[in-house]
């Protein structure tokens, strides 16, 4: 019998878990908004990681690594200093032995973290460092690859092994996932760069208001509030009555989310950053640890990898710079500007500050093609216990391959019965009058 | 060709009987248009694929009735609605740095003027190298198609594409003489990885330098090359 207050450190509701479709019909208005968030952000991982409320069908809390630190509106470092801070932190553990293995996609945070090592450490200290990356990740920068990258490091086909082959190997696999985190989710360049669509959906009395709003998504004199209509739209599924009325529920989720933290969210582009740099912070942080390592127990697949941008001084600094123009001003052409200006100070490439753009690089090193076993079996992963057991809901006839898996695991009848209730209990607490 | 495959072809080729077709380059960074070319639209996005060491774009088939926007004024141009535009249900916004094709409804361009971010001097500078970098690309990508079609002796296109490695490295190749490449894979090989107009034109006058030093070509197809290029030849007398 599982505790009905048993605790989770991550959970996911993937929708290729027919699981999910075939609970929605006994779940509570709740419950079926909540399986229903993966049609519009998909998947869907989300959970608070400070006090601010965020409540779930179950009881889950982020380990300790994760935690949100205390905002301390004092703190002044720059960018610079704390980038170059932590790749001491790196620098030191070279000279203590260790070997690291840098997942380089090619995008604008593992491409900042490169930036970090390569102007902090010296030739012979860098030859204790890895390039993990594939040949999309070339193809993002192949400039930068040319003169900074071919030739010069040990590099391992990402595509050929999970961090756990890393681990194994000796080496620190170091991520640079939470860099969206630091600046505000893509979900907000995807509105913004479609501002003048979701505003012609508007009524047409308020569209010339609206309009003037469109280079105002960082300032710090518009509340995102302003924008309240436009979000609904955003988050609505579809057109119909019940997409729309699911729109308003995801913004309503949100909205009590801010109203109960402790940190400032004002402007447009405040709301998509706490977005990820709270609810969604964790999907980013554990997603390696929980799909990318199998043979070794989760615990220590946490632990073992160096999660870049979860340093405490980009937390602390990610807290302070909001609506200053370093995270982005007006448009998505600046999204990242204080990354770009570091990055640009190392290679001198304009073509790259000026115009690269955010893409979804993670997908150019999570390909894994040889090791699709434990694809299939994480697919069916729908949470991890705080003792650092898997979860899973399999489908009928189609038994989980636990070859090679060396964690805690169950996939009884009991789990299924447990997230089936916990769907049908689950209410509607966050709606503000 | 049967009734429903032509219909499905004529969605990509939909001027064909008159002269206003349109193909142009999208940059989702700036959100405007960087190119438009009323030629070939297979070239347009070999351009693009050039482009995408530089920058993301996405070729669009412009629809036929909108002949506002030109290779001139292209800039001032951005899309309305691109929730549509997906691969693999990714925004086409955030998706990949490589290039695709795509078809844009005829209601769905946007005069939009200089993007916000790029309105400092700097920022206005570095839209100019962009689109002069551009023109610059796809007057070379033409230049080395056409080249490379004609001059098949120097196409090592097939058995790169078709033939196993194996029987590629058994024989030695008439072209081996002066490149591993082609000659024309080479030009677009600096186009992919120059940084400006300047070194590129440096680069590719070496690389032909070299090729009439070796007599590896003609001096007449080195000034037909520039020709297609709309050039200056910089070797009128060797």
């Amino acid at each position: 019998m599982i505790d009905e207050n048993q605790l989770f450190y991550f959970s996911s509701i993937d929708p290729k878990n027919k699981f999910w479709q075939n609970v929605h019909p006994k779940a509570s208005e709740a419950g079926k908004f909540y399986i229903d968030i993966t049609k519009r952000l998909n998947p869907h991982r989300f959970c608070s990681r400070d006090s601010s409320e965020w409540s779930m069908p179950w009881n889950q809390t982020v380990p300790d690594k994760f935690k949100m630190l205390d905002y301390d509106p004092n703190f002044n470092k720059t960018f610079e200093e704390v980038t170059d801070e932590h790749a001491y932190t790196i620098k030191s553990g070279v000279q203590a032995g260790k070997k690291y293995a840098l997942m380089y996609s090619g995008g604008m945070d593992s491409t900042c973290t490169t930036v970090a090592l390569l102007k902090n450490l010296t030739k012979e200290e860098l030859k204790s460092v890895a390039i993990c990356c594939s040949i999309h990740s070339i193809i993002e920068n192949p400039i930068f690859w040319k003169k900074h990258l071919d030739g010069k490091f040990k590099i391992f086909d990402s595509n050929e092994h999970l961090y756990e082959d890393y681990i194994n190997m000796g080496y620190t696999p170091i991520t640079s996932d939470e860099g969206d985190c630091i600046f505000g989710t893509s979900i907000g360049l995807q509105l913004y760069h479609n501002y003048d669509y979701y505003v012609s959906l508007q009524h047409s009395s308020v569209q010339d208001n609206l309009l003037k709003l469109k280079y105002k998504i960082s300032d710090s004199s518009v509340h995102y509030t302003a924008y309240k209509d436009i979000l609904i739209r955003y988050f609505s599924f579809d057109e119909t009555e019940e997409g729309l009325k699911f729109g308003k529920l995801l913004y309503e989720k949100y909205h009590r989310n801010i109203l109960t933290c402790t940190v400032p969210v004002y402007s447009l582009h405040d709301f998509f950053w706490w977005l990820i740099f709270n609810v969604k912070y964790i999907n980013c942080s554990l997603r390696g640890a929980a799909y990318y390592s199998g043979s070794i127990e989760f615990e220590k697949a946490m632990n073992s990898i160096e999660n870049w941008f979860n340093a405490p001084g980009y937390q602390y600094w990610s807290m302070v710079n909001n609506n200053n123009g370093m995270k982005i001003r007006n448009t998505i052409s600046s999204y990242k500007q204080v990354q770009r200006e570091y990055i640009r100070d190392f290679d001198k490439n304009d073509w790259y500050f000026f115009f690269k753009t955010k893409l979804e690089s993670l997908n150019n090193l999570n390909l894994r093609g040889k090791n699709n076993d434990y694809k299939k079996m994480m697919k069916y992963m729908v949470g991890v216990t705080d003792n650092y057991e898997y979860f899973c809901i399999p489908e009928e006839g189609e038994p989980i391959d636990q070859t090679g898996y060396k964690g805690k695991y169950r996939e009884d009848k009991e789990v299924k019965e447990f997230y089936e209730e916990k769907m049908i209990n689950f209410k509607l607490d966050w709606l503000n009058d | 060709m049967d009734r429903k495959r032509k219909s499905v072809i004529d969605t990509y080729y939909y001027n064909r009987d008159n002269s206003s077709k349109k193909n142009a380059i999208y940059c989702q960074q700036i959100d405007r248009f960087i190119l438009v070319d009323d030629y070939d639209y297979w070239i347009t996005f070999k351009t693009a694929n050039v482009l995408s060491s530089k920058v993301a774009v996405t070729v669009y088939l412009l629809p036929s009735k909108n002949n506002n926007i030109d290779n001139g004024n292209c800039m001032n141009y951005s899309i309305f609605n691109k929730t549509a535009f997906k691969r693999s249900n990714v925004a086409e916004l955030i998706r990949n740095q490589n290039p695709s094709i795509r078809k844009l409804e005829s209601n769905n361009l946007l005069e939009s003027g200089i993007p916000e971010d790029y309105k400092s001097p700097e920022g206005v500078h570095n839209l100019i190298k962009l689109k002069n970098y551009a023109d610059f690309v796809n007057k070379f990508v033409y230049a080395t198609e056409i080249s490379n079609s004609k001059n098949t002796i120097d196409n090592k296109t097939i058995p790169n594409s078709f033939f196993a490695e194996s029987w590629n490295d058994m024989f030695f190749s008439y072209e081996d003489k002066f490149n591993e490449r082609s000659l024309y894979n080479e030009i677009n090989s600096i186009l992919y990885y120059s940084e400006s107009i300047e070194e590129a034109s440096s680069r590719i006058m070496n690389v032909f330098y070299q090729a009439l030093n070796d007599k590896n070509i003609t001096l007449a197809k080195v000034k037909w090359f520039y020709a297609l290029a709309n050039e200056e030849n910089p070797f009128p007398e060797i």
